[in-house]
């Protein structure tokens, strides 16, 4: 009789210890891994380094564990801001580290140089750029790209809307010449009317110029009663305020977001005081919400908030984070991956405002992750 | 009428610093036959180390770290010289390889950001046109420059055997003329000048790491736009590049106006006699 | 320092006894790899005018190059006993040695005639230089006349004026001519030839290539000939004039 029973403990612990390990490796119980292609070098590694440090900072805090207690492998890969780099880093996380999703890479150029590899190894890409075309439905690649931050049509609009609301009439546009630029001239001529702004003059620069006094003159003479800068060079910036400064074109300027940076801040003279800067977020000066959580988080790692790069980089690994728990005892693949990112909406991130997506919505964030700030005494406050 | 004298005023004071690259790259070709494309990363590496010092031994730090480079470049040149390459392609490759590499450097410790100082605050008005009193000390100080270096290479000794190994090397050689050391001299006058022209374009517009090329080739255009064998006429070539690129800004559309200058230096070099001269390198 | 590798006894000795003003002893030259020039020893005396004759090819030029240090050589060259071998032209400048090269290849074209000269007059103590400018005006009437005009604007004449003046205006010891009657118009080649002659006043030694005959008979006191960049002979100028079959024989050509 013990015997019996004896035997029939050992066999069921050995039945128990072989199906132990078939458990382990089941759908639902081994690491997920996520691939993150940015720019860690090269120019645009003003963003790609503070969406690196904030993942991260985010990830420790969570114990590379999402909620549901599903453990997270990140891949991390510099892109070198190169869209050759970006994609060839891409088909390698997902061919050597077989990722699910992944985070980048940081630039839009990068981004439309992966989209098509993204398609081909059928993963996503969690793009934090605000390059209209990404999320073109037109492209090919289009189910395969979801873009984590407002997109450059969104600032745009933002921007006109700060400016009507003090009756201005005539905005004068200073752009880089190349398309970003151009979609935000582009954009301001189709929506300013709506909303009773006329651009009445745009004046343009490459983006080696080194003198903008003609260009400042020229939005001067034309009777401009308010200024949008279109540009994502800050030396651009700052020059073309010092030359409006010196012709005494003394309206109202605005600068998109690429200039919303603790380093431009902090680095230009008293031409730019008073700048109004679109930005997501204010992590580095007014943090609110998530983004005071955030800011902790950075700061236990001794990293100082440099703008939004936080942000739109925690939003990336909080929407993929999302998806996998969504995904609760299933067998998580690129593929699965793509279906659930499509089906989020309001989970948990760090940016301001509600972010959802949908089949035909890939711009998870809109308006409401966007603040205007002006520029006083280096520091970017937050207007309300 | 007002309106078209302000952007011939504007357009002067900034092609200026056109003029102060333009003379680094005319001796240059001169007297190596050859391009310097790392002026403008001198300009740059000044401006950067001159921002980050401050004050006045930022000055002359930014002016020290803009020599240093040009020495470098100059190592490089003799380097190639010793290997036996007299292809004069090759010293320029390895220019643009330089400025290429300063420019990494430059992203690499201070990153994207624009290096600007401001000396004054307040514009001067002259004849009702707002001027940055910056501005103005920079064409005063350049045309200075510019008649000083033009009163050496025309009147003085050093200026007899610059031209001289400019014009006929080998004939230098056999005169007792050190051609090498011209050349290495004309490279260092490069790093000077060029990192002059960075301080003063940090004392003005700002600049970013992505400055170098568009310094070199707007100093190569004024170079070349009259005649590159003299730095008299990179002056006035500076002052008309800066002049054309102003009028375009403020009469053309936005889209065509960057494109202007470009346009300007070809009509001048396809019509005018100075054309073939420029080609020919200014030999009579 | 005695020549010993030619295969005749120099047929006009050396004048003085001191040391000779130029001596090469197993010189070559070559361009890259190919040698243009061969084991070639000679010696000129002080105040000697040496004519180097050689048919188109022969080597003359390159044997001037490898004296005066802008064609690569390799042997002796001394120049007033003192080795020259090895240095830069403009070393080789400093120890004495002037050349003027084919085509008046020292000329500063876009220089005016006196930059040019001044260029030659700066290595003179400062109190000799207006001395040496006379004597410079007086050897070269034209000269003055042009001071202002750029060189190049010159005639071939004037520049070849010009081009010995700037090559004599440091006191060379050894002057080496490369073929100043080339391109030249028949009564320009008289002035020339009187010209080379006054030189004699000045006591410098002269090394002479040429390939026109009655020229160099004109000037010379003793010849060499080269050949596929080697010495196939020596002798006295007079012989060139008397055996036009030699001439013949050493330029390849038939005489005129
Ligand atoms: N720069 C050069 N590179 C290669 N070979 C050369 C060069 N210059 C001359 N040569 C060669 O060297 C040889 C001698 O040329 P060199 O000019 O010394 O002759 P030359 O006697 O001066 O003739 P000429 O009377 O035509 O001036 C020729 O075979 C010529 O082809
Ligand atoms: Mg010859």
């Amino acid at each position: 009789m013990i015997k019996s029973i004896t035997r029939r403990v050992v066999l069921a612990a050995a039945v128990a210890g072989l199906a132990a390990p078939a458990l382990a490796q089941g759908a639902d119980r081994g690491p997920v891994k996520l691939g993150a292609v940015l720019s860690l070098s090269g120019p645009a590694a003003v963003f790609g380094i503070p969406e690196r440090d904030a993942i991260q900072a985010v990830l420790k805090q969570m114990h590379s564990t999402t909620p549901d207690g599903r453990r997270i492998d990140l891949v991390l890969v510099d892109d070198k801001s190169n869209p050759t780099e970006a994609a060839r880093a891409v088909s390698q996380v997902i061919n050597n580290d077989q990722v699910v999703a992944i985070i980048g890479p940081s630039t839009g150029s990068g981004i439309l140089a992966a989209g098509p590899i993204a398609q081909r190894l059928k993963v996503p890409l969690l793009g934090p750029a605000g390059t209209l075309a990404i999320t073109d439905p037109k492209n090919e690649f289009y189910p395969w790209v979801f873009r984590v931050a407002p997109s450059d049509i969104v600032d745009i609009r933002v921007i006109l809307r700060d400016m009507a609301k003090s009756k201005t009439k005539k905005v004068g546009i200073f752009y880089q010449e190349d398309a970003y630029g151009k979609t935000g001239v582009d954009e301001a001529k189709i929506f300013g009317p709506t909303i009773g702004l006329n651009v009445v003059d745009t004046v343009s620069a490459p983006y080696t110029a080194t003198d903008l006094t003609a260009q400042a003159t020229k939005l001067r003479n034309a009777g401009v009663e308010a200024v949008f800068l279109q540009v994502s060079i800050s030396a651009l910036g700052s020059s073309f305020l010092k030359a409006a400064r010196q012709v005494g074109l003394d309206v109202p300027i605005y600068a998109n977001a690429g200039l919303a940076q603790r380093s431009f801040a902090e680095n230009t003279g008293p031409e730019a005081e008073g700048l109004r800067v679109l930005s997501i977020g204010n992590i580095p000066f007014d943090p609110v919400g998530g983004e005071v959580e955030l800011a902790k988080m950075l700061q236990a790692e001794g990293k100082v908030p440099q703008g939004w790069g936080e942000l739109v980089g925690t939003n990336a690994l909080m929407a993929a984070v999302a998806a996998i728990d969504a995904q609760k005892g299933k067998e998580i693949t690129g593929e699965s991956m793509r279906d659930t990112l499509e089906t989020l909406c309001n989970f948990k991130a760090y940016a301001r405002g509600k972010a959802c997506f949908a089949k035909d919505k890939h711009d998870g964030w809109g308006e409401d992750a966007l603040v205007i700030t002006e520029l006083r005494n280096k520091q970017l406050k937050t207007l309300d | 009428m007002l309106a078209i004298a302000e952007y011939v005023v504007r357009g002067a004071l900034s092609g200026a610093i056109y003029a102060l690259l333009a003379v680094p790259m005319s001796l240059m070709f001169v007297t190596v036959r050859t391009i310097d494309f790392a002026v403008g990363a001198y300009a740059l590496i000044a401006a950067a180390v001159c921002w980050s010092v401050g004050g006045a031994l930022g000055l002359a730090a930014g002016l020290g770290a803009a020599m240093a480079c040009a020495a470098f470049m100059a190592i490089i040149f003799l380097a190639l010289k010793r290997l036996g390459c007299e292809d004069h392609i090759i010293y320029a490759l390895a220019s643009f390889g330089l400025a290429t590499a300063l420019a990494s450097l430059v992203l690499w410790w201070w990153g994207t950001q624009a290096f600007v100082r401001d000396a004054f605050s307040d514009p001067w008005s002259v004849g009702g046109i707002r001027l940055a009193p910056q501005g103005v000390i920079n064409f005063a100080l350049i045309l200075l420059l510019v008649g000083a270096l033009h009163l050496l290479i025309q009147h003085t000794s050093l200026g007899r055997m610059m031209r001289a190994a400019a014009a006929n090397q080998t004939g230098a050689a056999l005169a007792s003329i050190p051609v090498q050391g011209i050349q290495v001299g004309t490279y260092l006058a490069g790093g000077l000048l060029g990192g002059l022209a960075g301080l003063l374009v940090l004392y003005s517009a700002g600049l970013d790491f992505t400055a170098p090329l568009g310094l070199t080739l707007s100093g190569f255009g004024a170079a070349i736009i009259f005649g590159i064998g003299s730095p008299l006429r990179g002056f006035f070539g500076g002052l008309a590049m800066g002049i054309a690129q102003a009028l375009a800004a403020g009469y053309a559309s936005a889209m065509v106006a960057g494109m202007v200058p470009f346009l300007f230096v070809l009509l001048v070099l396809t019509t005018s006699r100075f054309g073939e001269e420029a080609l020919a390198g200014g030999r009579p | 320092m005695t020549l010993v590798q030619t295969a005749s006894a120099p047929a006009v000795s050396a004048r003085a006894t001191g040391p000779a003003a130029l001596a090469a002893a197993g010189l070559s030259a070559r361009y890259g790899r190919i040698e243009v020039c061969r084991d070639i020893s000679f010696e000129v005396a002080p105040g000697e005018f040496l004519i180097l004759l050689g048919a188109n090819g022969a080597g003359k030029s390159s044997l001037l190059g490898a004296l005066a240090g802008i064609v690569a050589s390799a042997g002796t060259v001394t120049v007033g006993g003192r080795r020259i071998d090895g240095v830069s032209p403009q070393r080789r400048a400093h120890a004495g040695l002037a050349l003027v090269p084919e085509g008046r290849g020292n000329l500063f074209g876009p220089l005016t005639v006196d930059e040019n000269l001044d260029l030659g007059l700066r290595h003179l103590r400062s109190d000799e230089r207006a001395g040496m400018r006379a004597d410079l005006n007086r050897l070269f009437p034209v000269l003055a006349e042009r001071g202002r005009q750029a060189a190049a604007m010159l005639s071939g004449g004037e520049q070849q004026m010009l081009a010995l003046a700037l090559a004599i205006a440091r006191r060379p010891t050894v002057l080496l001519l490369d073929e100043p009657s080339q391109g030249l118009a028949p009564v320009v080649l008289d002035e020339i030839v009187a010209a080379v002659n006054r030189l004699r006043t000045f006591g410098m030694a002269l090394i002479i290539a040429e390939q026109n005959v009655r020229f160099a008979a004109a000037l010379g006191d003793r010849f060499i000939a080269l050949r596929g960049g080697e010495v196939v002979d020596e002798g006295h100028p007079s012989e060139l004039a008397n055996h036009s079959g030699t001439a013949a024989r050493l330029l390849g050509a038939a005489p005129h």
